[in-house]
C-alpha cells in the first residue's frame, strides 16, 4: 500500500511538473483534482461503507460456491452479469468490486465482473441509447458480453497458472 | 450525481438493516469497522491519485483526440484509437456526444468501437482508483487479461463491417 502511495505521488509530480513547463495548467489541475475528490467524497464514503457490510455479510458458502476460483466459468458468468447490474460510477463501484474480492471471489470472476461494469455498466445505456441509436447499443451489447466473458476467462487462466 | 447519492445513500441504509437483522448491532459494529479500516488504509492514496487525475485531465482535451482520430486507419490506427479513448478522461454524459460528433466525418466504425472499447478498457484515469480502492495486484492482472480487449473488438467490427462508417450503417447503406 506504502509503495503504491509512493509510485502514485511520484506520477503526480511528474504530471504537476510536465503541466508546468507546457501547459502551465499545473494549479488547475491541482484545483481540478481536489474540486473532484470533494464532489466524489460522499459518493466514496457511502460505497466504502456499503462495501464493509457487503463484506461481512456475504455467505462464505456463496463466495466458495459460485465466485470462487474454483467456480470456474460459473463465477466469471456470474461476474459478467453482475458487472452490468452495478449500474454505478467507479468511485461507488470498486469498493463495492473489492469487498467481494476480499470475501473469496476469484481473479477471473472479479475481472470479469470490473470488465463487465466497466463495458455494459446500465448506466451508461441510455446515454449510448439516446446519442448513437438502439443499433449501436445492440452491437456493443453483444460484443461487450463476449468480451467481458473473454477477459475473465483470461484472468481464470491466469489464477490458476500463477496463484 | 444527486441521483447516484441517492441510490447509494438508500442501499447502505438497506444493507445496514439487513446487517442488524441478521447478526445484531455486533454484525453492524463490524460492518462498519471494517469500511473505517478501509478508509483509513486507502484515504492518503484516494486524494493522491485524484491529484493525479486533475493533472491528466489539463493534458488531454478534445481537440488533441478529434486531430488523431481523424487521420488513422488500419491496424495501427486501432492501437492508437483504443489508447486515446482510454486517455478520454469524462463521463458518458460528455463521451457520448463527443463521439457522435464523429457522424458526419468518414470515420471508420472499427475506428470508433477500438476507441469506445479503449475508454471503457483502458481508462487511465481510472488506474489509480483500481489501485487504491481495490487492489494494485488485481488491477495489473485486470488491465493484462483486457488489454487486447478493444483491439479484438475492432477486429471482429472490421471483418463484419469493412471500412463502413457510423452514419452509413444507421442508413444501411453500403461501400
Amino acid at each position: 500500500m506504502v509503495t503504491t502511495t509512493a509510485i502514485l505521488t511520484l506520477i503526480a509530480l511528474a504530471l504537476f511538473v510536465f503541466n508546468a513547463r507546457r501547459t502551465r495548467q499545473q494549479v488547475n489541475g491541482l484545483k481540478t483534482g481536489l474540486k473532484l475528490l470533494l464532489k466524489n467524497l460522499p459518493i466514496i464514503l457511502l460505497a466504502l461503507i456499503l462495501a464493509g457490510m457487503v463484506e461481512v455479510l456475504i455467505p462464505r458458502d456463496f463466495v466458495q460456491n459460485w465466485l470462487s476460483a474454483e467456480a470456474g466459468i460459473r463465477g466469471v458468468v456470474i461476474g459478467v452479469l453482475g458487472g452490468i447490474m452495478l449500474a454505478m460510477g467507479p468511485y461507488a463501484t470498486l469498493p463495492i468490486v473489492s469487498s467481494i474480492y476480499v470475501s473469496g471471489a476469484g481473479i477471473g470472476t472479479v475481472i470479469a465482473l470490473i470488465s463487465s461494469w466497466s463495458l455494459l455498466g446500465l448506466s451508461k445505456t441510455p446515454h449510448e441509447a439516446a446519442h448513437m441509436g438502439g443499433k449501436f447499443v445492440a452491437y456493443k451489447t453483444v460484443l461487450g458480453l463476449s468480451m467481458s466473458f473473454l477477459a475473465g476467462c483470461v484472468g481464470l487462466g491466469l489464477e490458476y497458472l500463477f496463484f | 450525481m444527486k441521483k447516484t447519492l441517492i441510490g447509494l445513500s438508500i442501499a447502505t441504509l438497506i444493507i445496514v438493516l439487513l446487517a442488524y437483522f441478521t447478526g445484531g448491532t455486533d454484525l453492524v459494529l463490524d460492518g462498519l469497522d471494517r469500511a473505517f479500516g478501509n478508509m483509513k488504509k486507502a484515504g492518503f492514496m484516494i486524494l493522491t491519485s485524484f491529484l493525479l487525475i486533475g493533472q491528466l485531465l489539463c493534458i488531454v482535451d478534445e481537440n488533441m483526440v478529434n486531430r488523431i482520430l481523424n487521420n488513422i486507419k488500419g491496424l495501427k490506427g486501432i492501437v492508437i484509437s483504443a489508447l486515446v479513448g482510454g486517455l478520454m478522461p469524462v463521463g458518458p454524459y460528455l463521451f457520448y456526444p463527443f463521439v457522435k460528433m464523429f457522424h458526419g466525418h468518414d470515420l471508420p466504425y472499427y475506428i470508433l468501437i477500438a476507441f469506445i472499447f479503449g475508454k471503457y478498457t483502458y481508462d487511465f484515469a481510472r488506474i489509480p482508483m483500481e489501485i487504491s480502492l481495490v487492489s494494485p495486484k488485481i488491477a495489473l492482472l485486470r488491465y493484462l487479461s483486457t488489454l487486447p480487449i478493444p483491439i479484438i473488438a475492432a477486429l471482429i467490427t472490421y471483418r463484419l463491417f469493412r471500412n463502413r462508417t457510423l452514419s452509413q450503417l444507421h442508413h444501411r447503406k453500403t461501400d
